[in-house]
């Protein structure tokens, strides 16, 4: 799916992984865990590659495979910084700097891909039941 | 669309939220949580039995709301989190930093011991 940038479509995009998580085979809470993962993935997008701009796409593909579940999201703005990508230490409480985590404890790989001209892909891996 | 209905009882301004909070919904909770914190409200109480999901900006407005609440040695706590929302709280280890409570009628007792 391609959706614009504006954070008002997250819900939208939630309740696709939803379905695909669920047509995947995860039980409910699994499901609502990868939910959460590319919710933060998209908000992430939306904060930082594209600095809050609500008109520019974010492509998002759910692709199950026979062992895994994967999702990767497109975007076209600032790319990602590597020191950035660490997420913080969670006994430092405060505002922020919580999404990484979330993506990265959820998620079985998480890989971020600058090597396009413009933008960032990143590749979330989850793999199915029983399948790790 | 969130909703936040506000009450009050005694000491305590509850807040219940009804919907989803996110990057599109938080920024209207952190306005309401502002409006309580410099009023200087003693104890807030944040309801969201209704709250279906919650991500890192609403915990990150939860936040910014204790440590607001903290300044002026006011009081924050939440009550009735779904399962889905509470693991969010266990995932980036804030249970172990808010006051959570089964329901607002025990978080506002537990003030009164």
């Amino acid at each position: 799916m391609k959706i614009l940038s504006n954070p008002k479509f997250l819900r939208i995009a939630r309740s696709s992984v939803l379905q695909v998580a669920q047509l995947a085979g995860f039980a409910d809470d699994a499901c609502q865990s990868l939910v959460t993962a590319v919710d933060e993935a998209m908000s992430n997008i939306i904060r930082y590659a594209y600095q809050m701009r609500t008109d520019q796409p974010i492509t998002l593909q759910c692709i199950i495979e026979s062992d895994h579940l994967k999702f990767i999201l497109r975007d076209f703005g600032t790319q990602a910084d590597p020191e950035s990508l660490k997420g913080r230490d969670l006994d430092d409480i405060r505002p922020g700097g919580l999404g990484i985590h979330f993506i990265k404890s959820i998620m079985d790989s998480v890989e971020y891909d600058t090597s396009h001209d413009i933008g960032t892909e990143l590749t979330m891996i989850k793999y199915l039941p029983g399948k790790k | 669309m969130l909703t936040v209905n506000i009450e009050t009882k005694g000491n305590a301004r509850i807040l219940a939220i009804d919907g989803e909070i996110d990057l599109y919904s938080s920024p209207q909770l952190r306005k309401e949580l502002l409006a309580a914190t410099e009023a200087k409200a003693p104890l807030i109480v944040v309801d969201l039995a209704k709250v279906g999901y919650m991500d890192s900006s609403g915990l990150a407005t939860l936040i910014e709301a204790l440590r607001q609440t903290s300044d002026y040695s006011g009081k924050l706590k939440l009550a009735s989190l779904q399962s889905g929302v509470q693991d969010v709280f266990a995932l980036s280890r804030l249970d172990k930093v808010f006051e959570i409570h089964e329901s607002v009628d025990q978080a506002l007792g537990s003030n009164e011991s």
